[in-house]
C-alpha cells in the first residue's frame, strides 16, 4: 500500500470504515441488522439468492420514499410511515420475486414478509433521517451489497456443511455438520463468521498503521 | 362452560409453549436484531419494552385472528394477492394495537414513565416479533384463544430471552474474551448455545 | 521473568481436572470390559484432540502452553464416556472440538466459560447425530475398531421407560452396568466409588450433587412413568415407585452427571444456598426434559439452561441474605 494512502486511512480510520458498508462497516457484523432471516432461512445458496433479491428490491424504496414524504407527516409518524411504505412496497416486490423464483419462494416462509419489519430494511427508529437523498441511496446500495455478501457466504457455508451441496449441486456425500441447517447452527456459524470478519478488520487496521509508519 | 374451560386451557397451553418450546428468539430468531440493540443499549429499558410488547401482542392478536378468519378467505388463495398483502394487513393490525396502547398511555395513565413508554412504543410494536407472531398465527389457522395465548407467550418468551442474554453480558464483556469474539460474535454464540438447550424440547425444525 | 515463559503453579482448580481424569480411568476400564478396546481408542482420540486444541490456542493467543492445566483433556474424556461405544471417531473429534472451542476457548479459556463445556459438546453431538448418539451396542460385545456395519445397535434402557414400559435388566446388571447405554455412564457402582474418592479429595460438591439427586428422586417418586401410577397418592403403589426410582436414576446418565458434571468449579454457583436451589432446579428440569423432551436424556440441556442462571442465582441469594441481615440489624 502507498504510504500516503496508508497515512490517510490510519488518520481517518473511523470515517473510512463508516463509508465502506460492504466490508469495514458491514450492516450485519457491525450493526447487528438483518439477523433473523440469516439465522433461520439462509441455509443454502438458493435461499441466499432469494433473500438478496428481496432486500435489493425493498431496501432502496423503503429508505428513500419515506424521506421524501417525511415533511408531510412529521418525525412522530416516522415509524408508521416507514413500515407502511415497506408493507406497500412489498406487494409489487412479491410479484416480481414470484415471477423470478416461482414456488421456490415458499421455502422462505414467514421470513420473506417479515422483511417489512426487519431493521435492516426499515432502519432503526432511534436514528434520525438527516442524510440527503443521494447519500441515502448510496447507503442503501452499500447496505444491500454488504448484506448480500454475508448472505451468500453464510448460506453457502451452511449448505456445504449440512448437506454437502453448493447451490443444490452435490459436492460431497460427507455431512460435516448437519446442525448447520438449524437456527442453533445458524447462530453459532454467524457468530463465528462475525468473529473472522472482526479479526480481518483488526489485522487490516494493524497493517494500515504499520504501512503508515513506514518511512520508505 | 366446558367450551370456556377448553379455550382457557388452550390459551394457557399455547402461552407456555410459546415461552419455552417455541421461543421467539431461541427457536424462531424473531426480533434478534432488536434484542441485541436492547442488550447493548443501556438507555433502552428492557422491562418496559417487554411490558409494551406484551400489551401490543395481546391487542394485535384478536385483530390478526379476525383478518385471518374473516377477511383473508375473501381473497382467492390461487392469486398471489393474499400472500402479497399479508404483511400490510398484519402491520395495520399492529398499528391498531399501538393506537389503543398510545391512547391508554396518553389519557389513562399518569406516570412519570409515560414519555419513556411512548418513546419505546413504536420499537415494541413495529418489530419482527409482533409481525412474525401474527404471521405464524395466521398461517397455522389458530383460533382466537390460541392466537391470544401464542401472542402472550411470544412476548413473554421474548422478554425472557432478552433478560437471559442481558444477564450474560456480565460474563461476555470481560477482557478474557479474544478481541475477535467481543461484541456480536460472542452474543450470537451464547444465544446459539441456549437455543441448543431449547432444541431438546422440540427436537426438530418448526414450521415457518 | 517473561510473562509468556512463566508457567503458573498448579492450584486447587487445576487439581479438580486432574482428579476427574483419574476417576474416569476406572470407568473407562469398565467400558473396555464391556465393549473391547474401542472405548479406549475413542477416549484416546478425544483426549488427544483436547490436548491439541489447548496447544493450538496457546500458540494463537501468544501464550505458553501450560502442561499442568488439564481442563481440555478432562472435558474431552468425560464427554467421550457419555457417548455410545459405537459412535464414529469423527463424531467424538467434532464433539470435543465443539466442547473445547465453542464451550471454553471463545469465552476466554479456563475459568471464563458460562456453560459447562461438556454439556455444550454433548448437546451439539446430540443435535448433529441423534441416530448415532441414542442407539447403543449390547454390552459384552467386542466391538471392531473401525467398521461397525455388522454390529446391531438398539435403543437404550431409557427408551423403554419413555414408551411406558420397563427395561428387562436385573438389579445386579443395573448396578454393574451390564445394560445398553453410554459407554461410561452405566457402571453405577464404579461411578459411586469414584464419587466417594472425589468427595474425599473435596472435588465433589456434595451440596449440589445431593440436591440434584434428591430432586430427581422426589420427581420420579411423585410422577413415575408407568401406567396411571403418577395420578395416585405418593404412598400408594410403593413397589412400582421403587422400581421406577431404581431405573430412572440408574439406567441413564443421572448419577454420572451428579458425580462428574455438577461439581465443575467455574459454572456452578458460588454460595451454598444457591447451589441447593441450582441442584433442585437442575433435577426437576432434567426429569421434565427426560419425560417430555424430544430426547431420552435431558441432563446436558438442563445444565446449559441452569448455567445461564447460576450467576443470577448467586446475586439473588446474596441480595436476599443482605436484606435479611439488614432487617435483623434494624430490629436489634
Amino acid at each position: 500500500m502507498k504510504i500516503d494512502k496508508a497515512r490517510y486511512i490510519a488518520e481517518n480510520f473511523d470515517d473510512v470504515c463508516a463509508k465502506d458498508r460492504v466490508f469495514l462497516n458491514n450492516p450485519v457484523i457491525f450493526h447487528s441488522l438483518g439477523i433473523a432471516p440469516l439465522v433461520v432461512m439462509d441455509t443454502s445458496g438458493r435461499n441466499a439468492l432469494m433473500l438478496f433479491a428481496a432486500v435489493l428490491l425493498l431496501l432502496p424504496i423503503v429508505r428513500v420514499v419515506p424521506m421524501l414524504l417525511m415533511e408531510h407527516f412529521g418525525e412522530k409518524a416516522r415509524p408508521m410511515l416507514v413500515c407502511g411504505v415497506a408493507a406497500l412496497a412489498y406487494i409489487p416486490v412479491y410479484f416480481i420475486l414470484y415471477f423470478i423464483f416461482q414456488k421456490n419462494l415458499l421455502s422462505l416462509g414467514i421470513y420473506l414478509p417479515m422483511l417489512v419489519c426487519e431493521p435492516l430494511v426499515i432502519q432503526r427508529f432511534e436514528h434520525t433521517l438527516d442524510a440527503g437523498i443521494s447519500q441515502t441511496v448510496r447507503k442503501s446500495i452499500g447496505f444491500t451489497l454488504g448484506y448480500g455478501l454475508v448472505l451468500f457466504v453464510l448460506g453457502l457455508v451452511r449448505e456445504f456443511l449440512a448437506l454437502g451441496q453448493l447451490f443444490g449441486v452435490q459436492v460431497t456425500k460427507l455431512l460435516f455438520f448437519p446442525l448447520a441447517s438449524t437456527p442453533m447452527g445458524g447462530f453459532i456459524l454467524l457468530g463465528l463468521l462475525a468473529a473472522v470478519w472482526q479479526y480481518g478488520l483488526i489485522r487490516y487496521k494493524k497493517y494500515v498503521n504499520m504501512e503508515a509508519k513506514r518511512t520508505v | 362452560m366446558s367450551t370456556v374451560f377448553h379455550d382457557v386451557s388452550l390459551f394457557l397451553l399455547y402461552a407456555v409453549l410459546a415461552v419455552f418450546a417455541q421461543n421467539a428468539i431461541f427457536t424462531r430468531s424473531l426480533g434478534v436484531s432488536r434484542m441485541i440493540a436492547l442488550v447493548e443499549e443501556p438507555s433502552l429499558n428492557s422491562v418496559l419494552f417487554g411490558g409494551l410488547l406484551v400489551a401490543v401482542q395481546l391487542l394485535a392478536a384478536p385483530f390478526g385472528w379476525a383478518y385471518a378468519t374473516y377477511l383473508a378467505p375473501l381473497i382467492p388463495a390461487s392469486t398471489l394477492i393474499r400472500a402479497a398483502v399479508r404483511p400490510l394487513a398484519y402491520i395495520l393490525c399492529s398499528f391498531l394495537a399501538m393506537g389503543i396502547v398510545w391512547l391508554v398511555l396518553e389519557h389513562g395513565i399518569r406516570s412519570p414513565r409515560c414519555s419513556e413508554l411512548k418513546m419505546l412504543l413504536p420499537l415494541a410494536t413495529l418489530n419482527c416479533c409482533v409481525l412474525g407472531t401474527l404471521l405464524i398465527s395466521g398461517s397455522q389457522h389458530y383460533t382466537l384463544a390460541q392466537s391470544l395465548g401464542f401472542g402472550l407467550g411470544s412476548a413473554v418468551g421474548y422478554l425472557f430471552a432478552v433478560l437471559l442474554v442481558t444477564e450474560a453480558q456480565r460474563r461476555l464483556r470481560t477482557d478474557a474474551i479474544p478481541p475477535m469474539f467481543r461484541g456480536l460474535p460472542i452474543t450470537l454464540i451464547y444465544t446459539g448455545i441456549l437455543a441448543l438447550a431449547i432444541y431438546s424440547v422440540t427436537g426438530h425444525m418448526l414450521n415457518v | 521473568m517473561n510473562k509468556k515463559n512463566r508457567v503458573p503453579a498448579p492450584d486447587a482448580g487445576a487439581r479438580y481436572y486432574s482428579d476427574v481424569i483419574l476417576c474416569c480411568i476406572p470407568v473407562l476400564i469398565m467400558s473396555v470390559f464391556f465393549y473391547g478396546l474401542r472405548p479406549l481408542f475413542l477416549s484416546f482420540a478425544a483426549v488427544v484432540t483436547g490436548n491439541l486444541i489447548d496447544r493450538l490456542m496457546a500458540f494463537l493467543r501468544d501464550r505458553r502452553y501450560d502442561p499442568h492445566e488439564h481442563s481440555s483433556e478432562c472435558f474431552a474424556l468425560v464427554l467421550a464416556l457419555m457417548m455410545p461405544a459405537s459412535v464414529p471417531y469423527y463424531a467424538v473429534v467434532v464433539a470435543v472440538l465443539a466442547c473445547d472451542l465453542l464451550g471454553k476457548e471463545v469465552f476466554g479459556g479456563v475459568g471464563c466459560y458460562p456453560f459447562h463445556p461438556v454439556a455444550v459438546g454433548y448437546a451439539i453431538a446430540c443435535a448433529n447425530w441423534p441416530d448415532l448418539m441414542f442407539r447403543f451396542p449390547q454390552p459384552m460385545t467386542r466391538l471392531p475398531l473401525y467398521d461397525l456395519s455388522q454390529v446391531p445397535l438398539i435403543d437404550g434402557a431409557d427408551m423403554a421407560l419413555r414408551n411406558g414400559g420397563l427395561p428387562s435388566v436385573s438389579s445386579l446388571d443395573l448396578l454393574l452396568g451390564n445394560f445398553t447405554g453410554p459407554m461410561g455412564s452405566t457402571c453405577v457402582l464404579v461411578i459411586l466409588a469414584c464419587g466417594l474418592l472425589l468427595a474425599l479429595r473435596k472435588d465433589l460438591d456434595l451440596v449440589s450433587s445431593c440436591s440434584f439427586l434428591a430432586a430427581c428422586a422426589v420427581f420420579v417418586w411423585l410422577f413415575p412413568r408407568l401406567g396411571g401410577v403418577s395420578f395416585g397418592l405418593p404412598w400408594q403403589n410403593l413397589g412400582v415407585r421403587l422400581t421406577m426410582l431404581r431405573y430412572e436414576l440408574v439406567a441413564n446418565s443421572v448419577i454420572f452427571s451428579a458425580v462428574f458434571l455438577l461439581s465443575e468449579p467455574v459454572t456452578r454457583p458460588k454460595t451454598r444456598q444457591s447451589r441447593i436451589i441450582y441442584g433442585v432446579c437442575l433435577g426437576v428440569l432434567t426429569m421434565l426434559l427426560k419425560y417430555h423432551g424430544s430426547r431420552e436424556t435431558g441432563v446436558a440441556f438442563a445444565l446449559i439452561i441452569m448455567n445461564a442462571l447460576s450467576s443470577w442465582l448467586d446475586r439473588a441469594v446474596m441480595l436476599l441474605t443482605a436484606r435479611k441481615e439488614a432487617r435483623r440489624l434494624e430490629n436489634r
